[in-house]
């Protein structure tokens, strides 16, 4: 069976020429697969300037890979004819940050739920679309009579995005592509449409891939997990074993930077690093300049991504001892294949 | 209660609307201790930022504080001229606005905008003077040096709120309003801030009001807890107590709807839409939406009652527990 997404060897280098200092490289050297059953929601985590938004504008077709190709059902998605990108537009939804920025404030909200159906033809009459409409809001717990007719800024962020989700779902996507779709919501809405998302990944067989920088809310709804930092993998593999004994120390230093809600002060001072942006040229390994456990190795080399256990990947040379490398293949040989209950 | 540097009594704030007017912050009192840092939560909507802008006098038509008083060390700030009002604001109290990292302007050198509010305060600095103050001030909030003479667009999301925490402490105000400092910041760099913030505080022996959403951030940071519902006050007390024991239905979900890292569990929101203003229910406001909501709370508006020393909430369920509150100390 073809996978649902694969991703060959692709590099993404932002900015001009061989001598250009401003050279960034936004994702680099990264292979994976996402296969089409069972559909998993896969999260990729980061701060800013990890590569998150770039690895799903490669995904979306948006940017062009510097080397590597990109598949959609084993079609790449930068050589697609005009049909098959109609479908592509069909099969792969997209859920964005910005609950405000996605609406045109002159129209109705209506307008982002009926433009799809007349655009693919989803409704034969009216009747049938005012349905369509209807069930697709129910699904994200909005009640149609209170939702449509009503302009973007009569609604609260949270409604505005579970419409976004519910446009998604009318289309009865293959792949839904949620980039930080709560950090704009407000707290106490986030876990309804967190909600709302794995609902569509259980119900309706939609993969997901959910951006965040948030371990927190990439554990509660995920499957696999993949921790970005400046474009390269530092962690990868089934999200419970991340999120719960997190190896690499980036990803310990985005746990210990979680927010707690409990009664003890669990933030202490271990002179946290500050964020600081590797050179292009840099051949160690990124994260060497704010690691606390840095070798001098570390400093010449990038490490290769070593398996630790059957689901998980780290890259770092804490863990050469005893760990074989994962080869040339990507990512999906330590992603867990069946969702667990 | 003598150590309170700021004493809001009964504050109201009200907006007109062509519908009528409507109350965005109505009837809250609360004590700020000095050097303590105080968090407001609630939705969007619930007044929180309402009443920070009301604490810097900086409502502006068609809102006006319509009642109550906000004590600053015993001086009644409430219907303060905009004149006298502009003496108090960044020297006493200073404001983070939301979205800080916005708030700069863009066509000016952040040097500039440091020594822009101690002119307006009248501070007559010599050049060298004022270049001292402000590789004080950037070094107080982590920064280097150089960034005197960048402008905004040069500095990432961190840095901005950084200048913008520099803004609010130039003249060393004894209350420090931070709204939202950290949204939009990923969680590393929030840690940061938070922890120069606290510096800061204590630093300068000030207090904070800290307003945001994010429960798991109020836990880590703050001392004491208001939880703000529909403009209203609808607990307050101790971070520490209120996260184990909360006294407000709103509270519990508002905790409950936070994903956990440690646990997987099922995703859970607080049901129902927030409040229209313009329309608020009867009685309590929370009742359509509260799972524990009985037919005295369709009727009357709870006060807030002490409902363990030092906390209080408002909610009708805590009055019949009011004579078994053995929190009490015999």
């Amino acid at each position: 069976m073809t996978p649902l997404i694969e991703f060959r060897n692709v590099s993404k280098v932002f900015g001009g020429g061989l001598f250009d200092k401003k050279r960034t490289i936004a994702l680099e050297n990264f292979s994976m697969t996402i296969n089409e059953a069972p559909p998993l929601i896969t999260a990729v985590v980061g701060e800013s300037g990890s590569g998150k938004t770039t690895l799903a504008r490669l995904l979306l077709g948006l940017e062009t890979p510097s080397t590597g190709e990109v598949l959609f059902r084993g079609r790449n998605v930068h050589a697609m004819s005009k049909s098959e990108r109609r479908q592509f537009l069909h099969d792969v939804q997209f859920v964005f940050q910005d609950p405000y920025g996605v609406y045109n404030p002159f129209y109705k909200v209506d307008h982002v739920l009926t433009k799809p159906i007349a655009k693919f033809k989803l409704a034969s009459s009216r009747k049938e679309a005012r349905k369509l409409i209807e069930t697709v809001l129910e699904t994200v717990g909005l009640r149609a009579e209170e939702t449509l007719g009503r302009y973007p800024h009569q609604m609260s962020g949270g409604q505005r995005q579970r419409i976004m989700v519910a446009r998604a779902l009318l289309l009865k996507p293959k792949l839904i592509i949620a980039d930080e779709p709560v950090s704009m919501v407000d707290a106490s809405l986030r876990a309804t449409i967190l909600g709302n998302l794995q609902e569509l990944n259980e119900k309706f067989g939609i993969s997901i891939i959910y951006i965040t920088h948030d371990l927190a809310t990439g554990f509660q709804i995920s499957h696999n997990m993949i921790v970005l930092y400046h474009g390269a993998v530092s962690e990868a593999g089934d999200v419970t074993r991340v999120v719960r004994e997190p190896q690499h120390p980036y990803t310990q230093l985005l746990m210990n930077s979680i927010p707690l809600a409990v009664p003890e002060r669990l933030w202490h001072r271990d002179n946290t690093p500050p964020p600081t942006k590797p050179s292009a040229d840099f051949q160690g390994c990124k994260f060497a300049n704010r690691c606390p456990h840095v070798m001098p190795r570390c400093q010449t080399q990038q490490p290769p991504l070593y398996q630790t256990e059957a689901r998980r990947v780290v890259s770092c040379y804490l863990y050469q001892e005893n760990a074989p490398t994962l080869d040339q293949a990507g990512l999906e040989k330590v992603f867990v294949t069946q969702p667990t209950g | 209660m003598s150590d309170a540097v700021l004493q809001v009594r009964n504050l109201q704030v009200q907006f007109a609307t062509p519908r009528g007017p409507v109350k965005a912050v109505n009837n809250v009192s609360f004590d700020l201790q000095k050097g303590e840092i105080l968090g407001l939560v609630g939705e969007s909507g619930s007044g929180k930022t309402t009443l920070g802008m009301a604490l810097c006098g900086l409502i502006r038509s068609p809102g006006r504080v319509s009642g109550g008083e906000i004590l600053l060390n015993g001086r009644n700030l409430a219907g303060l001229s905009e004149d006298a009002y502009k003496k108090v604001r960044l020297a006493d109290i200073a404001l983070m606005p939301q979205g800080a990292m916005n708030s700069l302007n863009p066509v000016i050198r952040i040097r500039e905008q440091l020594l822009d509010g101690l002119r307006d305060h009248g501070v007559v600095m010599s050049r060298k003077e004022a270049d001292l103050h402000v590789e004080s001030l950037l070094e107080r909030v982590g920064l280097r040096g150089e960034v005197a003479n960048m402008y905004a667009h040069e500095l990432s999301g961190g840095m901005k709120q950084r200048v913008a925490m520099a803004i609010a402490i130039s003249m060393k105000p004894k209350i420090i309003i931070a709204d939202e400092p950290t949204s939009a910041l990923d969680v590393v760099v929030q840690k940061l801030i938070i922890e120069t913030l606290q510096d800061v505080q204590a630093d300068l022996g000030a207090s904070i009001i800290m307003i945001g959403h994010d429960m798991g951030l109020m836990a880590q940071t703050v001392d004491r807890l208001g939880v703000m519902y529909a403009g209203q006050m609808a607990e307050i007390g101790a971070i520490g107590k209120t996260l184990v024991d909360p006294k407000h239905p709103y509270t519990s979900l508002l905790i409950d709807s936070l994903p956990s890292a440690t646990e997987k569990k099922p995703l859970r929101g607080i049901p129902g839409l927030a409040p229209q203003l313009l329309n608020l229910p009867k009685g309590c406001a929370f009742h359509p939406r509260c799972p524990h909501a009985f037919d005295r709370c369709t009727l009357e508006t709870p006060a807030l009652i002490e409902a363990a020393p030092w906390r209080w909430a408002a909610c009708h369920l805590l009055d019949d527990s009011k004579s078994v509150t053995d929190y009490r100390p015999r």
